[in-house]
């Protein structure tokens, strides 16, 4: 892809130095731009996306700071490139007569073309292969899940413990222990988003939906309402918190203790 | 006979008192008068029928809307010919002229009028207007989102306009190049007269200008609170505004089908001779693959939207799943439209760029048949990637994998479209007038547009960022940041042919900056609270969130004063600016070699083609010299024999 | 040497269609059959998609009201407007959705027939009788689906089945109308005489159109009476 003005004629001449030449402008800019690229994208995505406490929130984390570092050199490029060419021949914009003379006649490049295909089909396989490995990895079910029914309806949810008669609007979860989430919801489609899980799954109504995901930090996290829902979707938040195991236990027992105590369970919605 | 009379013009051809029939009394006031009267029976007929029961006041609204679409489109002379045919009558050739707008002044751009550089301006002012509308209504979003619990609109309200603004820009998009430039440019642009079926483009117009008024109704109905992707079952349990959204979809999809048929049977039989394929200029090339792609899509959205009514109004149950149905039915075939609509909306502007480009650089464009092959790659596979919206809609997670691969691929043409736009660029004598200030803006925002989606394709990732900011913010980029501002690109560059006027570019430049600055704070603002975890679609947020969302608000109200200076620009400059030559670019494609403002039959003479259109830096070629690619000749007639012509 | 004309002003032949300069009619025509050929494959697109839910549909059954397999008078499901359904959804009788589709591909054979007549330069009756025959056929049909309409032994709100059967039969009856409104148009135009002359295109698209509509009832037909 080069262009480069034409040596003058008549016996040997130095060809200028290439940093000089537009196509070793483009390479300074282009690793100028992904320099800086692939500091902010490992800086930046850290900074800017929640504090995740779950394995699968790692995964979104890892995943954005690595594709962000795959794409920038393509991304520079483009505007290395653009830029570049800016730098070339100018005829003034505030004339009213097109330029005197034509640019280069070039149609293409065939060497540019197959680089560029090669490289980004490469770009895409690796990509690809990365989702692969991740996304099986976190289908694959782990024994002694702790399972959580998790119910959405306008406009709150609902966690329920099966094998208690827990039902909170407190997601309390215990560190370390992979949870098997089984979602549905009372009415309209739901987004269930544990935000700080890195994780989310539609919520339907008559139909169960699973989330897989383990987290792996204590701390406070919020759940989100992440499909349109009508009236007060925006309110649809509910508190979530990741204890320790017997933190955990102590609190199914005493939330089971207050359910039963107080008597019969409430039930919301009809029953469908 | 005298020889030195000047040559009439088609345009001035005096037509008897009869011409074009009950079409001389008809217009856009007739329209709307019949729609509201159609509309109104409608109304009664359904209330005293079928007012009762479970689904009266949905199938009352259901059958006004109809009316008024019907009313309207009858009215404005929609019905004249295909009745006409009906009963064996057929037009005159003076209906014709009629028809084409002869002897009417401006009053035809309120006409059902078939010549294709007046449906052009007409879909152009459409266009306009959803865009207004579209932007006033993000005008109401971004200032609620100022505070994080703003009492500025209620949640009622606030989901109404989020969904309308969904909508209008949705069907802005789609129609901002396909409409106007496809319409007035492509049959120049191949040496034609018209587009093959005249009456179906007005009448693909006037659809869409009567579907407008039952998306506005939505307000005053209840208000649609599903968003522009309406998701069953929620949208089933809508309000009736929800019935006028449907019928107004309907509408849509109807005129985008009939547009898009027309616009490829045209490029398919009337180019001029020696226009072979390998001669077409790339944006026809993208206008029949967006059209294409188009004819896909549009049957889906009708379909789905039918359902959606049949599901309100007679209480079937496709929908829902308590009786059979399902809410993952709606979202395929929802987003079975709803991907591949996204390339309709921006495949005709990047093809609009490649002319910007290869003009303003003095250039032949940079692989001219991988452009083409890209463009239908990515049509193709766009069909193939829908379920990438449902990542976690907990529908077949067998089937993740294979639509993340899908869509990871459709990054390989889409990526050879900026290579090819680049190269393009490279290398050329640039000429930076407005046109190619927004082609650079272009390849700036669409970058980070396409690089932000591949996040969006992972699916482990999507887990996070569906139904978050950071997915608005991505395609707002795409398309806004990319797709319309290839269509300003397109305004600016086609404004001289379309008004015969040159376009202000001092006052358009101030526009480009307040824009591309506007652009980049908006959306970085919404990719920040993204980035955050902030959900879509939500009228209080989470006080964490507050920065980023009075960022993009501020980029917001500074985007919509460069959109009104960019207007201004070009209202000021269709009535004041300076007269343009026919060819102000010097730009080698067909529609640049008409004078302007163009005849009404576009060409005297048939052009034969002998070359593509951009033969620039050709070594024969005198600077600024004669085109070479048309070939002036002296009309032929079909027994060979040469025929005198008449100059424009 | 310019020449000035009295009369309109006219440009070569078969240029285009321009609002004075008419194209031939072979160009017309060939136009003419691009579209229709397009929106049958806009149309084709609309019916596969209803085939796709209908076959997804009944594989999901969800809550088991495709049809309501699972219920009974001990165990009744609830419809859509919350009355029990005390056992399985009967299918409707094929017999009608036969009949309607046998008489729209009767309709469209005449109209093939028809098409013959006037590209054979036949009579003009020959041509105005097979097309005000086959308009005949197609209105036939339009009642035959009107009265399965109302012969149902179910109603559309008991499960997806019955959801699923009403929409497509009430998509065939648009499809039907529309296929009423061309052979109209046809036989009209016949009895004014339009085909003469062996000049057979119109009646050539009408016939084109036709086939497809006969061609989706009848897929669809199949497709409600093997997948039940």
């Amino acid at each position: 892809m080069s262009s480069e003005a034409h040596p003058p004629a008549g016996g040997p001449t130095l060809r200028p130095p290439f940093l000089t030449r537009p196509a070793g402008k483009v390479c300074v800019v282009w690793l100028l731009l992904t320099a800086i690229g692939i500091t902010v994208g490992l800086v930046a995505p850290r900074r800017l996306l929640p504090g995740f406490d779950a394995t699968t929130g790692t995964d979104v984390l890892r995943t954005v700071v690595f594709f962000t570092v795959l794409a920038t050199p393509v991304a520079g490029f483009v505007y290395a490139v653009a830029a570049i060419s800016l730098m070339g021949r100018r005829h003034p914009g505030s004339a009213d007569e097109p330029p005197p003379e034509d640019g280069a006649p070039l149609r293409g490049n065939r060497s540019a073309t197959v680089v560029w295909l090669v490289v980004s089909s490469a770009l895409v396989v690796v990509m690809l292969v990365w989702g692969v490995a991740v996304w099986s990895n976190q289908q694959s079910s782990a024994p002694g899940a702790l399972r959580v029914r998790v119910t959405g309806q306008q406009w709150l949810w609902t966690f329920a413990y099966p094998g208690t008669s827990v039902q909170s609007r407190t997601l309390v979860l215990p560190v370390d222990r992979p949870v098997l989430f089984e979602v549905t919801s009372l009415d309209v489609t739901h987004g269930f988003w544990p935000v700080d899980l890195g994780t989310q799954v539609d919520a339907n109504p008559n139909e169960v939906t699973v989330l897989r995901t383990t987290p792996d930090r204590l701390g406070r996290f919020e759940v989100r309402c992440s499909q349109i829902c009508g009236l007060y979707h925006s309110l649809m938040d509910a508190p979530g918190v990741v204890v320790t195991p017997s933190a955990f236990s102590r609190w199914l027992q005493s939330e089971g203790a207050s359910v039963a105590t107080a008597g019969r369970v409430a039930r919301v919605g009809a029953d469908r | 006979m005298t020889v030195d009379a000047p040559p009439r013009r088609l345009e001035d051809t005096p037509l008897g008192p009869a011409a074009g029939g009950l079409y001389r009394h008809q217009s856009a006031l007739t329209g709307l008068a019949a729609g509201v009267v159609v509309g109104f029976l409608g109304w009664a007929a359904a209330h005293e029928l079928v007012q009762a029961g479970s689904w009266g006041t949905d199938r009352v609204v259901a059958v006004t809307m109809v009316g008024w679409i019907v009313g309207f489109t009858l009215g404005v002379g929609a019905g004249n010919a295909p009745l006409q045919w009906v009963v064996g009558r057929r037009p005159t050739a003076e209906d014709h002229l009629y028809w084409a707008g002869v002897g009417q002044g401006r009053a035809r751009y309120w006409k059902y009028c078939t010549d294709h550089k007046v449906v052009g301006i007409q879909y152009l002012v459409l266009t306009m207007v959803l865009f207004g509308i579209g932007g006033g209504l993000a005008m109401l979003i971004r200032t609620q989102l100022l505070t994080p619990h703003s009492t500025f609109l209620n949640p009622n309200s606030y989901n109404a306009v989020v969904s309308i603004h969904g909508t209008a820009m949705i069907i802005a998009t789609i129609v901002m190049v396909t409409g106007p430039f496809a319409n007035f440019v492509v049959p120049l642009m191949i040496g034609a007269r018209d587009m093959a079926f005249p009456r179906l483009n007005a009448l693909s117009f006037w659809l869409l200008v009567s579907a407008v008024p039952c998306l506005l109704a939505t307000f005053v109905l209840g208000g649609v609170d599903a968003g522009w992707t309406t998701y069953a079952p929620l949208s089933i349990q809508a309000p009736v505004a929800m019935d006028a959204f449907a019928v107004a979809i309907i509408a849509f999809a109807l005129s985008a089908t009939i547009g898009g048929i027309n616009l490829i049977v045209t490029v398919l039989t009337m180019r001029a001779p020696g226009m072979t394929p390998g001669r077409l200029p790339i944006f026809t090339w993208g206008s029949v693959v967006g059209s294409a792609l188009g004819l896909c899509a549009m049957p889906a959205f009708l379909l789905v939207m039918l359902m959606v009514l049949s599901d309100r109004t007679m209480g079937t149950s496709l929908f829902d799943a308590a009786v059979g149905g399902s809410g993952w039915l709606y979202e395929n075939l929802f987003w079975i439209m709803g991907h591949p609509e996204v390339y309709v909306i921006l495949i005709p502007p990047v093809a609009a760029l490649f002319e910007v480009v290869s003009t303003f650089a003095r250039k032949p464009v940079f692989g001219y048949r991988i452009v083409v092959g890209a463009f239908v790659a990515i049509g193709l596979l766009s069909l193939a990637v829908w379920a990438h919206h449902m990542f976690t809609s907990g529908w077949a997670p067998d089937l993740a994998v294979p639509f993340m691969a899908s869509t990871e691929l459709i990054s390989l043409p889409t990526g050879l479209l900026v290579l090819c736009l680049i190269g393009t660029l490279w290398d050329g004598y640039l000429w930076p007038r407005l046109p190619l200030y927004f082609a650079y803006l272009f390849v700036w925002d669409f970058v980070i547009g396409g690089v932000t989606g591949i996040y969006l394709s992972d699916v482990p990732a999507d887990q996070f960022f569906h139904g978050d900011m950071f997915v608005t913010a991505h395609f707002h980029y795409a398309l806004m940041g990319g797709a319309m501002i290839g269509a300003t690109a397109a305004v600016c560059y086609w404004f001289p042919k379309i008004t015969g006027r040159m376009l202000d570019e001092r006052i358009g430049k101030v526009a480009f900056w307040i824009i591309a600055v506007g652009i980049q704070v908006t959306f970085a603002g919404q990719f920040w609270a993204g980035l955050q975890g902030m959900p879509r679609r939500v009228a209080w947020y989470n006080p964490v969130f507050q920065h980023a969302n009075q960022t993009a608000s501020v980029g917001a109200y500074l985007l919509m004063a460069g959109w009104i200076v960019f207007l201004y620009a070009m209202v000021r400059s269709a009535h004041h600016g300076r007269p343009a030559p026919a060819n102000p670019w010097r730009a080698k494609s067909l529609e640049w070699q008409v004078p302007s403002p163009v005849p009404l039959e576009n060409f005297a003479v048939q052009p034969v083609v002998t070359s593509d259109p951009y033969g620039y830096g050709q070594a024969d070629d005198a600077p600024g010299g004669p085109d070479r690619t048309v070939e002036n000749s002296a009309p032929v007639g079909r027994d060979g024999a040469e025929r005198q012509g008449t100059p424009p | 040497m310019t020449t000035a004309q009295s009369g309109p002003v006219t440009g070569p032949e078969g240029t285009g269609d321009g609002p004075l300069t008419p194209s031939a009619p072979v160009d017309r025509h060939r136009r003419a059959t691009w579209a229709v050929w397009l929106l049958i494959f806009g149309d084709a697109v609309f019916v596969v998609l209803e085939v796709f839910s209908w076959l997804y549909l009944r594989a999901l059954n969800t809550h088991g009201l495709w049809r309501g397999a699972a219920c009974s008078r001990t165990h009744p499901c609830v419809d859509g407007q919350g009355h029990p359904i005390l056992g399985e959804v009967p299918t409707a009788s094929p017999t009608k959705t036969v009949a309607v589709a046998l008489l729209v591909v009767v309709g469209a054979a005449l109209l093939w027939a028809a098409e013959r007549a006037a590209r054979e330069d036949r009579p003009r009756r020959a041509v105005t009788l097979t097309a005000g025959l086959s308009l005949g056929a197609v209105l036939l049909a339009c009642l035959v689906q009107v009265d399965q309409f109302r012969g149902l032994p179910f109603t559309r709100i008991q499960g997806s089945y019955a959801s699923s059967f009403f929409f497509v039969m009430a998509s065939d009856l648009f499809h039907l109308a529309l296929a009423a409104f061309v052979c109209l148009g046809v036989w009209m135009g016949s009895r004014r005489g339009h085909y003469a002359d062996g000049d057979a295109g119109e009646v050539r698209l009408a016939r084109l159109a036709v086939t497809w509509i006969a061609a989706s009832v009848c897929i669809l037909a199949a497709v409600t009476i093997v997948f039940t």
